[in-house]
């Protein structure tokens, strides 16, 4: 009965997703397709950080790259928006894999510290390169039906998460996860860390690639400050942080929670709004180390979980 | 037949000589024990070995092939597994998990993921930790810990293990449910072991052969007995207490 009851709701709630764009109208639509594309990036995120351990803090330098390589495709040559995806994807994947053979050999802090520069140098470059615009940005052609992008955000997400979980049950997965734990044992156990992580890497930077071309024809412009916002890495961290690091479904649940929450106290409480993600990332450090995934997990939650919390995770 | 020789291993930290032309030979099936005074090299030798640092100079053969400077992953896959002084659990995994995570390495590499498996429980019931199977590390004892460590060693089905002081910190009943258990594995597994310990009573029960390191150099090299009654070994390491407990 149970799983009846199970299979039914999932079922329910794959045929809203699919459909809500028909009957909910362009507000919620855009809502969503925000709430999607933060849903990639979250997971790419979770790949390389939540899964390796390896904390990138400069996750967008992939967003941005994925949305210049869409628009200078689009523009220039008139490549089909998919394709275009593809080259953005592909992109992503070897920039991950160039940048992470030099930075991947770093120990955790030392590693966030680069991908920090990283993303703002790959700013200061685009600002000053001709072919990207420089800072006037690139202005793409307009697409037909908005609901497009919807479905194909969609879609790299169904896929991202569908091909993670295959990854997590082979050698890479449980490598990631071994190299997360203790990379010297890792190692011993015969696991070429500095691949796996490159590796994992390289999967983060592909989606979050094909996140940023999406991006950039859904919002027919694209320049420096916007697509190489850090902000938009911090946010990628909160949302997993919040949902669960580590976790396969956590990210996603962290970007719709955090996407409404933070859209809701934007229009309502427009001051109180600034505070939010600042007291978001202490109230979490402190009681939900481990993300919201975790509280659901436990049988039976009380206030002692979250002082256990407290307890367990202080130095 | 030896299954790996060194031959004047050196490794100096920038002017700090920490072994110095060690030479050591470790016979298939033998158990080899490792002693000498804290800072003597005992562990750099092992790290040394095991791809952790490279020698300065010197040549290490495993089966005849010349391992020195290999990185670590390339030496467990070969069949040369070791564990830590300071044991590396994963902590956020389970007893069976850590260990199933092993049996996907080392010598496993090739071998399908679906065959693993069994692997990794017989290495979990081989050090007792069965019944402790869903337990997360955080929650074992030491002993507990040191036996996962273990575990964790041969189900990357190893045909050489090097065990780094496995007893430190056990009680008495716990060294020798230890002992036991590393002589077992050795005749279930066909393991060749190197192991490095300061608790005499385990070097004198288990080992077939004795090396001392003193300062970096090898001082000695023999049959237990032969070595707690060597004058370099005990002036050394052992101290005329050791000697005057002996003879009482």
């Amino acid at each position: 009965m149970n799983k009846i009851l199970k299979y039914a709701f999932l079922a329910v709630t794959a045929a809203l997703v699919a459909t809500v764009p028909l009957y909910s109208g362009a507000f919620i639509t855009r809502f969503l397709i925000g709430v999607i594309l933060y849903a990639i990036m979250a997971e790419g995120w979770n790949v390389i950080a939540g899964y390796t351990g390896y904390p990138s803090f400069g996750n967008v330098v992939f967003f941005g790259l994925g949305a210049y390589i869409t628009a200078l495709c689009m523009i220039n040559f008139h490549t089909p928006f998919i394709l275009s995806l593809v080259f953005s994807s592909i992109a992503g994947a070897l920039f991950a894999i160039i940048i992470g053979i030099p930075i991947l050999r770093l120990k955790g802090h030392y590693f966030a510290i680069v991908t920090l520069g990283i993303g703002e140098t790959m700013m200061a470059i685009t600002f000053n390169v001709p072919f990207t615009g420089t800072g006037a940005g690139l202005s793409l052609p307009l697409a037909i039906n908005p609901n497009l992008f919807y479905y194909i955000s969609l879609i790299v997400l169904v896929i991202f998460i569908v091909f993670l979980k295959f990854i997590l049950s082979g050698r890479l997965g449980y490598g990631m996860i071994a190299v997360r734990e203790d990379e010297d044992a890792a190692k011993m156990m015969g696991i070429d860390t500095v691949a796996v992580k490159i590796k994992a890497f390289a999967i983060s930077g592909f989606f979050t690639a094909i996140a940023g071309g999406i991006y950039a024809y859904w919002s027919t412009f694209i320049d420096p400050p916007t697509v190489y916002d850090p902000v938009i890495s911090i946010k990628m961290i909160i949302m997993t942080v919040f949902g669960g690091a580590g976790t396969l479904l956590g990210p996603v649940a962290g970007a719709f929670i955090i996407m409404f929450l933070s859209d809701f106290l934007s229009t309502h409480f427009t001051i109180l709004h600034t505070f939010f993600f600042g007291g978001l990332i202490v109230m979490t450090a402190i009681f939900l180390p481990k993300g919201l995934m975790d509280v659901l997990s436990q049988k039976g939650i009380g206030w002692k979980y979250f002082i256990e919390n407290i307890r367990k995770h202080r130095v | 037949m030896n299954i790996i020789k060194g031959e004047k291993i050196t490794k100096s930290f920038s002017g700090l000589v920490a072994l110095k032309n060690v030479d050591f030979e470790l016979n298939k099936g033998e158990i080899l024990g490792l002693i000498g005074p804290n800072g003597s090299g005992k562990t750099t030798l092992i790290n040394v070995i095991t791809g952790f640092y490279k020698p300065t100079s010197g040549k290490i053969l495993y089966k005849n092939h010349d391992i020195s400077g290999l990185s670590p992953h390339k030496i467990s896959r070969l069949g040369i597994a070791r564990t830590f002084q300071i044991v590396k659990p994963f902590m956020e995994l389970t007893v069976l998990e850590n260990v199933a995570t092993a049996a996907l390495f080392g010598k496993n590499i090739h071998i399908p993921k679906s065959k693993t498996r069994e692997n990794a429980k017989s290495a979990v019931e081989a050090v007792g930790l069965y019944d402790k199977s869903s337990y997360k590390p955080g929650s074992l004892s030491i002993a507990e810990l040191k036996k996962l460590e273990i575990a964790k060693a041969i189900a990357l089905s190893p045909e050489l293990l090097f065990l780094d002081e496995s007893m430190a910190g056990l009680n008495l009943k716990e060294t020798q449910t230890t002992m036991d258990l590393i002589l077992k594995v050795r005749e279930q597994r066909d393991l060749s072991i190197f192991f490095v310990e300061h608790v005499m009573k385990v070097v004198m029960g288990i080992s077939d052969r004795v090396i001392v390191l003193h300062h970096g150099e090898k001082i000695a090299d023999g049959k237990p007995n032969d070595i707690v009654n060597d004058e370099n070994v005990i002036k050394a390491y052992l101290g005329k207490r050791y000697k005057r407990q002996k003879n009482a």
